[in-house]
């Protein structure tokens, strides 16, 4: 685990501006993990008063997504980071785009409970089970991001594949859905939709990890292979 | 329209980095700009009303924000890769 040291500048007031932003992130990524697994409850258990207000909440992670970019602006303009520093207030920047990306899929996950409400619908759980791997990778991301932890974030990275080949079975599952009862296609293609917003989720973790990455090793990792990213473990 | 005085720097090597940056995000625009019209030219073997709509609010969204439309052509390519040509 590294720690980048963000706690020796001369200046304290630095220090204490980095600890600040770096902490709202965590904060942000907590409120996420949140709406994310309240929005599969409400799937799970159709619960459309809990869907409301994870798309209430995400007004609150919007908020954050602009006042963490413009704490990193005020930063940047007033204090001139370099090396370390530099990529650090980078990496949190594109790190809450990300983050509030992902705000948007959770709410487009509960936006499709509360229009699906009531109406037949395929089995979810595939999708239920697509949302939990998901969610655990989100958490591990932030997790790694928090520990600085490269090892994780090559993991998680690779983890991906793994939720690609479900969204395709899915996919497939749904297809089937649709051929069978054409009436059922305009709910169906809403949960094709949330079941796309889970995977993009999964892509968007991927993205924090090659962030994480970049922030510990200063190597751009963004269209690298795999084996070019496993390889960073053993230098 | 502003032009926010980027060429104004004392240093010319400055003025010259941030053009030479600037022109960057221009042809890559344009590169994705380029794909997307090709992917929904092939579309139109599909469904030509799906095109029409597409190309619609590609223009309207191009007047507004080019980085608007980064994010909806890499959402409609998506979409069209992983739904229809897939199956």
């Amino acid at each position: 685990m590294e720690s980048l040291n963000i706690n020796r500048h001369i200046s304290g007031q630095f220090n204490s501006e980095l600890e600040s932003v770096r902490n709202q992130v965590m904060q942000m990524g907590g409120l996420i993990e949140q709406q994310f697994s309240d929005a599969l409850t409400a799937m799970a258990d159709n619960d459309i008063e809990l869907a409301r207000q994870v798309i209430v909440k995400d007004k609150e992670v919007n908020q954050f997504e602009s006042n963490v970019d413009h704490e990193c602006s005020r930063i940047i303009a007033k204090r001139q980071p370099a090396a370390s520093d530099l990529r650090l207030i980078l990496t949190i920047m594109k790190t809450v785009t990300e983050l509030e990306r992902v705000g948007d899929g959770v709410a487009g996950i509960a936006s499709m409970v509360i229009e699906n409400h009531g109406k037949a619908l395929p089995s979810l759980i595939g999708l239920e089970n697509m949302g939990q791997i998901v969610l655990k990778m989100l958490h591990n991301s932030l997790d790694a991001f928090t520990r600085l932890d490269l090892k994780a974030a090559v993991t998680i990275h690779n983890e991906d594949k793994k939720v690609n080949r479900q969204y395709e079975s899915i996919l497939r599952e749904l297809m089937t859905f649709m051929m069978e009862d054409p009436r059922s296609i305009p709910f169906v293609l809403k949960v094709l939709s949330s079941a796309r917003c889970i995977e993009r989720i999964g892509d968007r973790c991927q993205n924090i990890c090659e962030q994480i990455v970049y922030l510990v090793k200063g190597v751009d990792v963004r269209h690298a292979t795999e084996e070019e990213i496993n390889s960073l473990l053993t230098e | 329209m502003e032009s926010l005085n980027i060429n104004r720097h004392i240093s010319g090597q400055c003025n010259s980095e941030l053009e030479s940056v600037r022109n960057q995000v221009m042809q890559m625009g344009g590169l994705v700009y380029g794909s997307a019209d090709l992917t929904y030219d092939t579309n139109t073997l599909f469904t030509t009303p799906c095109r029409n709509r597409s190309k619609t609010t590609l223009s309207y969204i191009m007047v507004n924000n080019i980085f608007t439309i980064f994010v909806y052509i890499t959402m409609q390519l998506q979409g069209i890769t992983n739904g229809i040509f897939k199956y």
